[in-house]
């Protein structure tokens, strides 16, 4: 039977220990406070910066064919600030050769037009999509063509004596019925649990390697399983600790992104920014803590059974990187918006938490699923603890004698269990 | 009362390496440690004699026979045995990140030291190693020789009855090695059942009241060192366990 109080004393001092290990500290408190905080912004305020220096360039355009039939574009990108004519005579080809060369940005090919009748010329517009200024030209000259079709349009219409509405067929006016809060939710349901499930695997990576492999390295291992408690006593106050530690570090993580969030989104969002509302709901504040504390549990747990089996802080971290890059994929998955939390995903651990979290946040709460959600996770935890206690009991594993060679310990278990003798333990 | 804190009967380990396939490191000891002695396990690297150690600790399971500390099956009684024990050897390191105060008090709490005494016994401790001056110090700070004392000291915080040192004085300098072997001669003294393994002869000869003579995984002879002087007739320890190991390879 576990002793509470014996289990208080080990965790305790699995906590003071992390406490005073810098790297745990880092990867566990402080990169979840500072870290992607610090990365979003930066990448935000980068995109920005590079938008701003594509949209000071001025594409250069230029124009090839029959121009006399341009009466009205030429004089328009001439007068234009935000483009340039190059004004010298071009043939298509030597024109698409300048593009390719980089010397012009848009080559304007007037091409002949079945329906010449009806308009003013046949437009070919050559662009190189590699080119950031070519592609910013692309869409500046197209832009520049809709308007001047408009004011065509519009004089045509008035010469003819026929209302704007009515060559118009419809008009259209917007009227966004989302409020403030829920187009917030929107945007932190796509951010927070994408960020929270990396940012607690990297938060539990740390404790998990330590207390286990590290204590290999340590030679405290031994000491450890000698002391006057039940290995299911140790395991379990490990096992306390990793969670508390990757518990602690996604919801520092949740506050540091809830308190920041609009400072991150300005460089990117402008003016609609203003008009959000960053906060959630307190039924989905309590199921992100639930939902932060359930993959928590999870991530420790895997993440000790790999690491258990290192000799050292080095070999155990290698051990648990493939946990790591496995919860990416559900990462991708929750981005599809298609993708809804269904009775069958709600079985799929990781997922199940990750969309409950999303809906959570945009306001969709279904209790069943939920319910569903939270008895598979803590299903799967209690079959990873059931499997720790088990391996903990065993010799070989408590000795290391495999050499932290997970395919010998398989084999010396294979081995020993059709036979009488035990795996080597070692002796003196 | 028990007489007798640790008795092993017909004890025996077998592991299985892939290399040598099944190797018997300890074949079917028996041995009785006596209230209040010092009881050597002498022999060779190899002889078996930390897989004893180890499976009276609890650490390795017998593949046979029987052991009992204070009278707890080591198999089916672990925490009660590891309770009644104290387990010093070169693979239980202390925890590097704890102060020398704090590793006596969690070594006492944990073995079940009374709760409310503590911190007198961690006090009493300190003041009887000498740990004053670096009790407040992390223990991957202190010298090796620092480290000794507050291993001792772990070792006995939650005051047990039976002390199992596994070599020691393995990788000591001489001044320290020495002085362990009069931490343990006091223990002894005061009432401390005490079970020791060494290779080393003048160890063994200056510290144990009984001697048992181990090698590939037997035990060759139980005795004290008068009685293995008489049995052999030989005076030096050394040349007793050469007569006792070269004997049993002769027999073999």
């Amino acid at each position: 039977m576990p002793r509470l109080r014996e289990i208080w004393v080990l965790y305790r001092r699995e906590l003071r220990i992390a406490l005073r290990e810098k790297n745990i500290v880092i990867t566990s408190i402080l990169i979840p406070i500072f870290m992607y905080p610090t990365l979003l912004w930066l990448t935000f305020t980068g995109i920005s910066f590079v938008q701003g220096q594509i949209e000071q360039l001025v594409p250069r355009v230029a124009v090839t064919g029959d121009r006399g039939r341009l009466e009205r574009l030429e004089p328009a990108i001439s007068r234009s600030e935000d483009l340039e004519l190059v004004d010298r005579p071009l043939s298509p080809s030597s024109g698409i050769d300048a593009l390719r060369r980089g010397q012009i940005d848009v080559l304007i090919e007037v091409v002949s037009n079945e329906n010449a009748r009806w308009t003013d010329a046949g437009l070919r517009l050559h662009y190189d999509t590699s080119r950031d200024r070519s592609a910013s030209g692309r869409r500046r000259v197209e832009s520049l063509v809709d308007r001047l079709r408009g004011e065509r349009l519009d004089e045509e219409a008035s010469r003819l004596g026929v209302p704007t509405s009515a060559w118009q067929v419809f008009t259209t006016d917007e009227c966004n019925v989302a409020s403030g809060r829920e187009m917030g939710a929107r945007v932190l349901s796509a951010l927070l649990p994408f960020i929270l499930a990396i940012i607690v695997a990297l938060a539990t990576m740390g404790p998990a390697v330590d207390s286990t492999a590290g204590e290999r390295e340590r030679s405290t291992w031994e000491t450890t399983m000698t002391l006057g408690t039940s290995r299911m006593n140790i395991v379990t106050a490990k096992y306390l600790y990793v969670a508390t530690m990757a518990t602690l570090g996604g919801l520092l993580n949740v506050s540091a992104m809830m308190l920041s969030v609009r400072a991150l989104l300005r460089p990117v969002a402008g003016e609609e920014l203003e008009t959000l509302q960053f906060r959630v709901a307190p039924l989905a504040f309590v199921l992100l803590v639930v939902g932060t504390t359930l993959l928590a549990l999870f991530l420790a747990a895997g993440m000790m059974l790999l690491a258990a089996f290192a000799r050292n802080f080095r070999e155990g971290q290698s051990m648990v990187v493939p946990l790591y890059l496995l919860i990416v994929i559900p990462l991708l998955a929750i981005q599809d918006p298609q993708l809804m939390l269904t009775p069958q995903l709600a079985l799929v651990p990781v997922v199940n938490v990750l969309l409950m979290l999303r809906d959570a946040i945009n306001g969709q709460i279904d209790v069943p699923l939920i319910g569903l959600t939270l008895v598979v996770q803590l299903f799967v935890v209690a079959g990873c603890l059931w499997l720790a206690s088990t391996i903990v009991r065993l010799e070989d594993f408590i000795v290391g004698s495999y050499g932290g060679n997970l395919f010998r310990f398989v084999r010396g278990r294979w081995a020993s269990s059709r036979g009488t003798h035990d795996s080597e333990a070692g002796r003196d | 009362m028990i007489e007798a804190p640790v008795v092993t009967r017909a004890l025996a380990k077998v592991f299985y390496d892939e290399a040598r396939g099944t190797v018997r490191a300890v074949d079917g000891i028996d041995f009785e440690c006596r209230v209040g002695e010092v009881f050597g396990l002498l022999g060779a690297n190899g002889a078996g004699k930390t897989t004893t150690l180890r499976m009276l600790s609890t650490i390795l399971k017998p593949s046979a026979g029987s052991a009992t500390i204070m009278g707890h099956d080591v198999v089916s009684e672990p925490e009660r045995v590891r309770r009644e024990l104290g387990f010093y050897s070169a693979s239980t390191a202390l925890y590097p990140r704890l102060t020398a105060r704090e590793t006596l008090d969690f070594f006492a709490r944990i073995n079940g030291y009374p709760t409310r005494e503590v911190h007198r016994r961690v006090e009493q401790l300190i003041a009887r190693f000498g740990i004053g001056q670096y009790a407040n110090t992390r223990v991957e700070h202190l010298s090796s020789g620092m480290k000794q004392k507050v291993s001792i000291a772990r070792t006995v915080s939650h005051d047990p009855p039976l002390l199992i040192f596994d070599e020691p004085t393995v990788g000591l300098d001489v001044l320290n090695a020495l002085a362990m072997l009069e931490v343990i001669r006091e223990l002894r003294n005061e009432g401390k059942t005490i079970l020791f393994s060494t290779h080393i002869m003048s160890e063994a000869e200056k510290l144990c009241d009984r001697i048992a003579v181990i090698h590939g995984g037997r035990i060759l002879a139980i005795d004290t060192l008068e009685g293995h002087r008489d049995s052999t007739g030989k005076h030096y320890l050394e040349d007793i366990f050469v007569h006792y190991v070269t004997g049993q390879d002769d027999g073999a």
